[in-house]
């Protein structure tokens, strides 16, 4: 395949009256790294979830390996793994249940090996039996970050990863991109951390309040 | 009782979900819900039984007794009126189910179940059933109401409440279908004009002698309304898979929005997806005009009655619920509650069409500071705000004079006006609500509070109604 695996084109966003998002322009191609940076409010998480396809736009396109974006396809949804955030668990299942529920979302009908593997590289593995209520913030976006690594990817989508993680978690995530894009996945990530970006970030589209029009597209 | 659940209580689950069949990841998460309400004692089954028994028996038994008591020599309604009101009944069904969803996942159901490729016309089979099921039970009890006002008894009424159930099921389904192809605009303004119009239609055929309906004519036509009601059905199943994420938004969108209009007394989130863009008014901001303004009560009097001058939503919302007014009167004539119903139509509308005009005090109550810009205290400023409100509550007493002393007299028509805007005044007061909600906590004293804040209100006024027509 030819041409960035995810292309965003003018995107804008407004929620009523109030623009998020305005003509926003990138791509990513494959095994690349991109972060998403800016201020609070400047529209990262917004823009991640357009992506997403949790947040419908109000105006441009995004396209995925040269075709409209659609999550409703199967195959699209095979091929991104997103992490929004922590939370959004069900109180009812366990850490462990929660992770090979999704691996067999993806056809794995033996993930117990792989579960067991990722719940170990993010120290999970004690928790295992633990409900999501039982696990610090910390720990819930690791959940968050392990239900992206017990799947098939070619693209994943992070919001604000290195949050809640501390000096050696953050020192793992950067391996574990690194790690990603060794393995021929594209990385988008919004994140506030400079040295993560420095660290493993091939790209960086910065979102601002007021950027003139000539700077408003731009990986750079 | 709640239980405490921790590791020692895990117990494993139900059998795991197979990759080769869709139909077994919803299974597997219900199971393990149960499972967990199980565990924490939080299943609210029980007190679901006990509130069915308690306050469905009676209603039933009187619905019952209803529909098999003799049919009164005049019924308020002739039968082409009542199957107009059933079909703008589901027409406002297809409206509120579009405002509602009307399939909507939570948060962690998109995170963990439909981020997977498992095929989501099974994965969603539930919801839509759900949302299917809810409109064809509404429109169904509203069916049979109408079957009852008809003079329809017995198997007759059974037989017209079946087909309301079918054309419930359908508006339902197309509600399902228009959200997955989104057409969410469009079905509004559709299901609007045709909620309008065929309400007016009713009001104009309910005067006009009719025959009674061909002996076969109901069951041809419960036929026939079945089976497109079927087909929709699972032409909608079928197009729930296609639905995207973005307009299933439990908790972000329209549903969140909706649950925002009730709890703030206000009805701008609701306008926000039900008016169509153009239609939109401009927000007001009574804050950024105070520049320049002036202070004192004078100065937010003109600045009152500028805004509403400008409120063209609110105009057009106070003559829509007058013309209601208006419309009601002949369906309700021949009814032995016919005044009582009048004056509960009345007093709604009143309440309606006096909250549209209600923004800036509702402003005021919000932000107690904005009194201060005024030159104000906060009673003042809000006192002052009201000017316009009972401006609107008196046209509105006057504009629905002539209908409602006749049956009624001058003297409860007023009654009911002035009931109304003191309920309006009342809610549009009530600073916006602020959650009190705790995981495991509170909960039901928001329901309260909310339930105290909103419909109670409602409803004590509409008690106050009834007792001012008794007494």
């Amino acid at each position: 395949m030819t041409g960035p695996l995810l292309d965003v084109r003018d995107l804008g966003k407004a929620y009523g009256d109030v623009a998020v998002l305005d003509g926003v322009t990138f791509t990513v191609e494959p095994a690349e790294v991109v972060a998403l940076t800016g201020p609070n409010g400047s529209g990262k998480s917004t823009l991640l979830k357009c992506i997403a396809g949790w947040e419908e736009p109000s105006t441009g396109v995004v396209l995925f390996e040269g075709g409209p974006y659609a999550e409703q396809r199967p195959r699209v949804r095979a091929a991104i793994a997103v992490a929004l955030g922590g939370g959004a668990d069900f109180p009812g299942l366990t850490v462990r249940e929660h992770l090979e529920f999704m691996a067999r979302g993806h056809g794995n009908a033996d993930p117990g090996p792989i579960v067991a593997a990722v719940l170990d590289e993010l120290e999970l593995a004690h928790m295992a039996e633990r409900f999501p209520f039982a696990l610090s913030q910390g720990q819930r976006r690791r959940l968050g970050l392990a239900a992206c690594f017990v799947r098939p990817r070619r693209l994943l989508v992070l919001d604000e990863p290195e949050q809640n993680l501390d000096r050696a978690g953050r020192q793992w995530l950067a391996e574990r991109i690194a790690a990603e894009q060794r393995a021929g996945v594209a990385v988008l990530m919004a994140c506030h951390d400079p040295t993560l970006v420095a660290a493993a970030a091939d790209a960086e589209v910065e979102l601002g309040f007021d950027l003139p029009d000539d700077d408003r597209d731009g990986a750079t | 009782m709640t239980r405490p659940v921790g590791p020692a209580r895990v117990t494993r689950g139900p059998r795991p979900p197979d990759p080769a069949d869709p139909a077994s990841f919803a299974r597997y998460l219900r199971r393990m819900g149960r499972r967990w309400r199980t565990a924490n004692g939080a299943g609210i089954r029980y007190e679901t039984t006990i509130v069915l028994l308690w306050y469905g028996t009676v209603p039933a038994i009187v619905g019952w007794q209803a529909l098999t008591a003799p049919p009164p020599p005049i019924s308020p309604l002739t039968w082409p009126a009542a199957a107009a009101l059933l079909l703008a009944a589901a027409a406002a069904a297809v409206l509120m189910a579009v405002a509602a969803g009307p399939v909507n996942v939570g948060p962690e159901y998109r995170s963990w179940v439909l981020s997977t490729p498992v095929d989501r016309s099974v994965l969603l089979r539930r919801p839509c059933v759900r949302a299917i099921g809810m409109t064809a039970g509404v429109i169904g009890l509203v069916g049979l109401a109408l079957a009852g006002l008809a003079g329809l008894r017995g198997a007759e009424a059974l037989a017209a409440t079946g087909l309301a159930v079918a054309v419930g099921a359908g508006a339902g389904a197309v509600a399902v279908l228009g959200q997955a192809a989104g057409a969410h605009r469009s079905m509004v303004v559709l299901a609007r004009w045709a909620t309008v119009a065929l309400f007016v239609g009713a009001a104009a055929l309910n005067p006009l002698p009719v025959h009674p309906p061909p002996g076969p004519l109901l069951g041809v036509v419960i036929v026939v309304a079945g089976g497109v009601a079927a087909v929709l059905a699972r032409a909608a199943i079928r197009a729930a898979g296609h639905i995207p994420l973005a307009r299933m938004t439990a908790g972000s969108g329209p549903v969140a929005s909706v649950t925002e209009a009730v709890s703030d007394q206000t009805l701008a989130p609701l306008s926000e997806i039900l008016v169509r863009p153009e239609l939109r008014r401009q927000p007001i901001r009574v804050g950024h005009r105070l520049s320049g303004s002036g202070t004192g009560t004078a100065a937010l009097a003109a600045v009152g009655r500028r805004l509403a001058v400008r409120n063209l939503q609110a105009g057009l919302r106070w003559a829509l619920l007058v013309a209601i007014c208006y419309l009601a009167a002949p369906l309700l004539a021949t009814a032995a509650f016919g005044p009582a119903g009048l004056a509960l139509v009345a007093y709604l509308c009143a309440i309606g069409s006096v909250s549209g005009y209600s923004d800036t005090v509702r402003r005021f109550a919000g932000e107690p500071t904005l009194a201060d810009r005024y030159g104000l205290d906060r009673w003042g400023g809000r006192l002052a705000a009201m000017w316009v409100p009972v401006v609107a509550a008196v046209a509105f007493a006057l504009a629905t004079m002539p209908l409602l002393a006749g049956p009624l007299g001058p003297l409860r028509a007023i009654w009911v006006a002035s009931l109304a805007l003191l309920v309006a005044a009342y809610r549009a007061n009530q600073r916006p609500f602020a959650a009190s909600f705790v995981v495991g906590g509170a909960y039901s004293q928001d329901v309260v509070r909310r339930f105290l804040r909103g419909p109670g209100v409602l409803l004590a006024g509409g008690v106050l109604v009834m007792a001012g027509l008794l007494g």
